[in-house]
């Protein structure tokens, strides 16, 4: 009943929000320190790879996929950008190579989800292990660096008083909220994700945009792989390793269903600003990062028992009505 | 006027074992409601799917427009102008109204897809099919009526020639129906002919021009519906003989092992009463939909009930759960035995034994030998011919499966058997075992419920016969009351009214 008339009085907001509201009020009372403008450039600076990932994480879910290489390709990325600055490439064509390791990555695992019809948890594995196996054979597993100055201005650096990397997700943002929102190809993913038949029936063709879909999240994981290198001013082999399950987590606590037919990439952005301040907040508090860990997994599986059974009760409202 | 522009000729199509269709001919003229009919599995939803691409005929030619065609996919279906409109539907729950009708076929301007052109038509289209729906809601909070809208609203913009409704009227109440059939009707005057399958006869009567109706796969006519009565299409529909034997000996049964009373589901059943007594197999006919499979299912434990009062072997129950059915005595042989019933991976021993195991190895070790000796009991009880008992199940046939499924029953001491379609699936031979089986189990003072589609079946083996429709028992015949006429007239119009 309460729920109802909030949803009446705030049509479009989502309940996600409220969450994330509740989280900075609390945090900002108890926590002077949070409250600082520094810590939340902070914030954003350090939530910014997982925000790029995490979008490419959410499209892939909404089709019903799941992709575990996003991390290991992000590090593989960032190590060959790394390789090419530090064998004096100019900028440009390093950045390049970066962006399109993740790319052909993105790539190769389409191909063998949407033509070979590996379920995508074991092509994406695949994929992972692969990926990480080439970032720690390109360099020995050492750490590449010496990398130019210049490139640590990069991610360092700001727009204006916004920090690029927030420039760099913004624009991943804007871009992909286009395509879902007023192109074909974001009605089609939903088609994709909801009813496989009747896309294909419709004239869709599945293989092709389940490749697309792929190759999106690795070319965004190439983009994250240089925010990184760049922020850490070195490349190294295994920095990516869980990202790409704490992008899972951003875009199933945004409310994509892991089945997939339905998800937002705003929320999945919401979903990432929750873990970073969740995190920062008992960084804060002084936890050390082995049990914010924990902390976070107890929270996430909370919301997501809680988000099921909303789900269940709208099921049997929906079962009631018909 | 109406001239035929799709025509099916000798249409043969086998699946493994299984002839479903057998020289199907069949006409649609433009601009007809061409009603196909016939009981569960004579083959009616074979022939839409094979119109709609789905399957391919074994052999057999369509003509479309007197040329040869292969609808080889659902994509080519529809662009030749076939829309079908399954139960099943074919809509997306996540998109708007007007995305799940321009599907495939978004209009574009500078922007990306036109959202306001998608809108505008969607209005257009809906408004002509009487709907006042707006074309940005989600389906998903749609009713089942107003996806079938746009289903049929997605055919009137492909400029369908062909729509295959399978049913369209199973989710429907009256005045939805009634809106339906005026949708029909004025389909029809644009010349789109309608392939309407329906199991409701006074439906038929009301909307449909021609009837055709199948058999076991075969043809049996095409009809003008203005030129029969309901009681003629009962006979073309039923028109068989009981060929089978059905070894029955009766016994005077005795007290109530299962009772039902006033049993209500959320969705499907309405105030169910029901008795099995000792010694008796009751017998359970409706047509597809009519809740027969969901009274199974709840009187097992697998799905709820929320209202009504429920006693087995004279204790009344009030939550059910399969644990404790197969605890006190129950056992359910489903329908789709390869998904629900037999764990098809392993081996005909595991499989005898499975719902048996904490009753016979109650310390939680399994003794090989002794289970091999139990599995081995059974599988000589109920002639299962297999070469070992480590066989795994997926390669015995259908009839040795079901004989499998009985020798798990038997090994779990069940009284209570639910047979939900006890033949379907299995060849002569073993049919008349398994009825053998049935007959045996009940002489030993067990009892059944058997949900079956075939009426030879139903007849020659219940002593007593429930008639479900539209999540009812609408009638209850004793042995010797009912013919087949008479329970096809209850299954279909729920009730005895007749012409």
């Amino acid at each position: 009943m309460n729920k109802n008339l909030l949803n009446i009085s705030l049509p479009n907001i989502p309940e996600i929000l409220y969450v994330l509201i509740f989280l900075l009020i609390i945090l900002g009372i108890f926590i002077p320190e949070f409250r600082t403008i520094g810590n939340i450039l902070n914030i954003a600076q350090q939530g910014a790879v997982l925000a790029i990932i995490a979008l490419g994480s959410c499209i892939i879910t909404i089709i019903g996929g799941i992709d575990l290489s996003l991390g290991a390709v992000l590090s593989l990325a960032g190590m060959f950008t790394a390789l090419l600055l530090k064998e004096n490439f100019n900028l440009i064509i390093s950045l390049m190579g970066g962006i399109g390791c993740g790319l052909i990555c993105g790539l190769i695992t389409g191909i063998i989800i949407a033509y070979g019809n590996v379920p995508s948890f074991v092509a994406t594995l695949g994929m992972m292990s692969m990926a990480r196996g080439i970032s720690l054979g390109l360099f020995d597993g050492a750490t590449i660096s010496g990398l130019p100055k210049y490139f640590r201005n990069f991610a360092n650096g700001y727009i204006g008083v916004i920090p690029i990397p927030i420039v760099i997700v913004l624009i991943c943002y804007v871009i992909l909220e286009y395509l879902m929102k007023r192109e074909k190809f974001g009605i089609y993913i939903y088609a994709l994700g909801g009813n496989q038949n009747a896309a294909r029936c419709c004239g869709i063709n599945s293989k092709i945009l389940t490749m697309i879909v792929y190759t999106i999240g690795g070319l965004l994981a190439g983009i994250a792989g240089i925010i990184m290198v760049s922020r850490l001013n070195c490349g190294h082999p295994t920095v990516g390793i869980g990202y790409e399950f704490e992008a899972i987590v951003a875009v199933v606590v945004g409310g994509t269903p892991l089945e997939g037919g339905w998800g937002s990439l705003g929320r999945t952005l919401i979903g990432v600003i929750i873990i970073g301040v969740l995190k920062n907040g008992l960084m804060l508090l002084g936890y050390p990062s082995y049990w914010q860990m924990a902390i976070i997994g107890v929270g996430v599986v909370l919301a997501l028992i809680m988000a099921n059974m909303a789900f269940i009760k709208s099921k049997e409202y929906i079962n009631l009505q018909t | 006027m109406n001239t035929t522009f799709l025509e099916l000729i000798n249409i043969i199509k086998d699946f493994p074992g299984v002839r479903a269709l057998n020289n199907v001919n069949l006409k649609i003229n433009t601009g007809e409601v061409h009603v196909l009919l016939g009981e569960n599995g004579a083959g009616k939803s074979t022939l839409m799917k094979i119109l709609s691409g789905v399957y391919l005929p074994t052999s057999g030619k369509i003509l479309m427009d007197e040329k040869d065609i292969k609808i080889n996919n659902p994509r080519f279906a529809r662009e030749i102008g076939i829309s079908p409109i399954f139960q099943e539907m074919n809509i997306v729950p996540y998109l708007s109204v007007g995305e799940n009708i321009f599907l495939g076929r978004e209009p574009k301007n500078r922007l990306g897809v036109d959202f306001n052109e998608i809108n505008k038509s969607t209005i257009r289209v809906l408004k002509r099919l009487g709907m006042g729906i707006k074309p940005n809601i989600l389906v998903k909070d749609l009713g089942i009526a107003q996806k079938q809208m746009i289903e049929i609203a997605r055919a009137i913009l492909t400029k369908s020639r062909l729509v295959i409704m399978d049913e369209p009227t199973s989710a429907l109440g009256e005045i939805e129906t009634k809106k339906l059939f005026e949708i029909i009707r004025s389909l029809k005057k644009e010349g789109i002919a309608i392939l309407y399958i329906s199991h409701r006869l006074e439906e038929i009567f009301e909307i449909g021009d021609k009837v055709t109706v199948l058999r076991d796969g075969k043809l049996v006519d095409t009809v003008n519906i203005k030129e029969v009565t309901k009681s003629k299409i009962i006979t073309m529909m039923v028109g068989r003989t009981i060929n089978e034997i059905f070894p029955r000996n009766f016994m005077t049964s005795g007290e109530k092992v299962l009772q039902l009373k006033n049993v209500s589901s959320r969705n499907k059943l309405r105030n169910i009463n029901l008795k099995v007594c000792k010694g008796e197999i009751v017998g359970l006919y409706g047509l597809v939909g009519a809740g027969r499979t969901e009274l199974a299912q709840i009187l097992f434990g697998l799905d709820s009930f929320n209202d009504g009062y429920i006693e087995i072997f004279g204790k009344h129950i009030e939550k059910l759960n399969p644990i404790k059915c197969i605890k006190i005595g129950l056992g359910l042989l489903p329908e789709d035995r390869h998904k629900n019933g037999l764990c098809l991976g392993l081996s005909v021993k595991s499989n005898i034994t499975k719902s048996s195991l904490e009753m016979e190895f109650p310390s939680g070790f399994i003794s090989p030998i002794k289970e091999a000796i139990l599995a081995n009991r059974y599988i000589q009880e109920c002639n299962i011919i297999t070469p070992s008992v480590n066989r795994i199940v997926e390669y015995l046939s259908g009839g040795n499966q079901q004989k499998t499924m009985i020798a798990q029953w038997r090994c779990a001491q069940s009284n209570l058997l639910i047979f939900d379609e006890p033949t379907r699936g299995i060849d002569v031979g073993a049919k008349v075992e398994v009825h053998q089986f049935m007959n045996a189990h009940v002489n030993k003072g067990n009892s059944i419920l058997m949900i079956s589609s075939e009426l030879p079946e139903i007849l020659g083996m219940s002593d007593r016969i429930y008639i479900m429709y539209r999540g009812q028992i609408v009638k209850e015949f004793i042995r010797g009351e009912a013919n087949q006429e008479s329970i096809i007239q209850f299954a279909i119009m729920g009730s005895e009214k007749y012409e």
